[in-house]
């Protein structure tokens, strides 16, 4: 059991992948069974990432070897609680979007619904590979699978609108990615190791040269690309808007994939201390996350597409966690961390709900939404249920968070920030509220024949919706492994 | 070491080269108004990256970085080799940028067949 135990880590990447290798075979031979086998293969990848999780908090973060090889010359996995806490909402919330995913998949076809399940699967595992690995370049290759994919997802309809929103996308992502290329080699070119821990010890006596500096920035500004931070967040309305089906829960996951790779390049390889001695990074990201709430949920009042409205409101969760970041302290880290988690549960509930909505009713457009709350009240009740948690309403799992970023905001004299932040829970009221207003407030214009949605999509949104809210009330379950991870982080990275 | 010392910028051409061929792509990649040149720029900025990093590898005089069992060189013999990690790095790369102008170009010719035009302004006025 132990050996299985240890061998973890390459199992939660590989479990995904090789499902999406073998499941168009048995697509095609037995028609409609590629869901199933998508399903049983995310269910053991949920069941892995829940033994990891078991495994590090009885017997600490571990180093896995890939091949055997030792770091110098192999490839190295880090399992720490930050990637294995992570690890176990990528593959959760995967896992259940693709439950839900029975009816909304019919528009693209029996042909292109299996290239897009072999997508889904490929992201989840490139999601984890990229949240566990201790090796920047297999870095760099887990973030370009990861995007070709979501390039993918997004084009896959074939309609004129999404191959633009992929092609925008696609032009955006791969400046990222040439960006955290060259990083790379300033970092390599300096340490001669790729390892992340080998080259956080060799940059202690060389912190303040320019070469490390250029790599630091040019790293930064390429995640920043692909997590969608403030001025790069362009490509993100678009992709989601035009994206298919479950494809926009994905890359709300893949976002958070990025930010794990952002607080690792930050924490573990320049270290709290080093990187604030040279340059003020920390300020820098802080006011970064700053301006993109408020200017993210500005723009989100001012959407008429419900796909938009939640690709910007995410776009200011995203700086939120980066403001989290950037306060850098072990309580903004854990407020961050926290962020992410009920970030990704409510804004996948909020997604499956607008999907069944556009499904049963055509609806995708916010002044379409009156009187939705009586015909369709289940799954009405579950999108408020999100939105509540989203806005920050206390006992929900978004408030826990804001609360703990904003208290460790004042904590550290930076009062501003705490008040930015409540200023854009306001702002999230706005456009959330305005949304249930019109849906359970106002008469439907014309009568119309909308149906509840079946039994079986309810299910996977009820569980997503209420964990939104119940991650508040049982916040001592996710906080147990984010107190550990933070304190990891800024103790050097372990 | 002195920037402006020329002997540093000739004994540093082919960086100087790679930083150049970067330069010219990002412009291609934000001037050009052809969703195919954009594309090409981009391809010029991988090509830079190659170059620079195969440049990391290089040492004056190396050889290639292969031990043969029953090898004819003197096992304690002084041998000078080639870093080998960054050009394997970039086979890795250059399959990944292949990837990326393959979808690209597919995703092009699909625009193409769609709204007859390539030009990136009035496409983004579509969207």
């Amino acid at each position: 059991m132990n050996d299985i135990l240890s061998h973890l880590p390459i199992l939660i990447v590989m479990i995904p992948i090789s499902t999406a290798f073998i499941s168009p075979l048995a697509g095609y031979l037995f028609l409609g069974w590629i869901r199933r086998i998508a399903l049983l293969g995310l269910f053991i990848n949920l069941i892995c990432s829940l033994l990891l999780v078991l495994h590090i908090t009885t017997s600490g973060p571990f180093t896995y070897h890939l091949a055997g090889v030792a770091p110098p010359l192999g490839i190295a996995f880090y399992a720490d609680y930050l990637g294995a806490c992570i690890s176990v909402l990528i593959s959760g919330i995967a896992f259940i979007s693709i439950w839900y995913s029975s009816d909304s998949i019919g528009e693209l076809g029996e042909r292109k619904s299996l290239f897009f399940y072999v997508l889904l699967l490929l992201s989840v595992g490139a999601m984890q590979g990229t949240i566990i690995t201790a090796d920047l370049f297999t870095l760099f290759i887990l973030f370009e699978i990861l995007a070709i994919v979501m390039y993918g997802l997004v084009a896959i309809r074939g309609d004129g609108r999404g191959l633009l929103a992929g092609y925008k996308y696609l032009l955006i992502g791969s400046a990222g990615s040439a960006m955290i290329l060259i990083g790379i080699g300033f970092l390599y070119i300096t340490t001669g190791t790729l390892n992340m821990h080998m080259m956080a010890d060799l940059l202690v006596p060389v912190s303040d040269s320019y070469t490390v500096l250029a790599g630091l920035a040019l790293l930064i500004a390429g995640i920043s690309t692909k997590i969608g931070l403030f001025p790069l967040h362009i490509w993100m309305p678009d992709a989601y808007a035009y994206a298919p089906s479950i494809a926009p829960v994905f890359s709300t996951l893949a976002l958070k994939a990025g930010l794990v790779a952002l607080i690792r390049v930050i924490f573990i390889i320049f270290g709290p201390s080093l990187a604030v001695q040279t340059i003020p990074l920390y300020s820098m990201l802080a006011i970064l996350g700053a301006v993109a709430i408020i200017f993210c949920s500005v723009i989100a009042i001012r959407q008429v597409d419900i796909r938009k409205m939640f690709a910007y409101s995410t776009g200011a969760n995203i700086g939120c966690v980066v403001l989290g970041i950037g306060i850098a302290t072990e309580a903004g880290l854990e407020g961050a961390i926290l962020l992410m988690i009920t970030h990704a549960t409510a804004k996948a509930g909020l997604f499956l709900c607008a999907d069944t909505i556009l499904i049963q009713a055509g609806i995708r457009y916010i002044h379409e939404f009156r009187g939705v709350g009586m015909a369709m009240p289940y799954t009405m009740a579950a999108f408020a249920m999100a939105a509540l948690s989203m806005v920050g309403i206390p006992l929900s799992g978004g408030f826990v968070s804001k609360i703990i970023i904003s208290s460790a905001a004042i904590a550290s004299d930076l009062l501003l920030y705490a008040i930015i932040i409540l200023f854009w829970t306001l702002l999230t009221a706005v456009y959330f509220f305005r949304i249930l207003n019109s849906a359970y407030f106002e008469e439907a214009d014309r009568v119309r024949t909308i149906r509840e949605a079946p039994i079986n999509v309810l299910i996977p949104i009820y569980l997503l919706c209420t964990a939104a809210i119940l991650l508040g009330i049982f916040v001592e379950v996710p906080m147990g492994i984010i107190r550990p991870a933070a304190e990891l982080l800024l103790g050097g990275g372990g | 070491m002195n920037i402006i010392d020329p002997g540093f910028i000739l004994g540093h051409y082919n960086y100087w080269v790679a930083i150049i061929l970067i330069m010219i792509g990002l412009y291609t990649m934000i001037a050009k108004r052809n969703l195919i040149k954009k594309f090409i720029g981009l391809n010029i900025i991988e090509t830079a990256i190659f170059l620079f990093y195969i440049s990391l590898g290089d040492v004056t005089g190396g050889i290639a970085p292969i031990f043969a069992e029953g090898s004819t060189n003197p096992p304690d013999a002084v041998i000078l080799y080639a870093n080998p990690l960054p050009s394997a790095m970039m086979l890795t790369a250059i399959v990944v940028t292949l990837c990326m102008t393959a979808l690209a170009l597919s995703f092009a010719v699909l625009i193409y067949r769609r709204y007859k035009t390539l030009d990136a302004r009035r496409l983004m006025e579509l969207l």
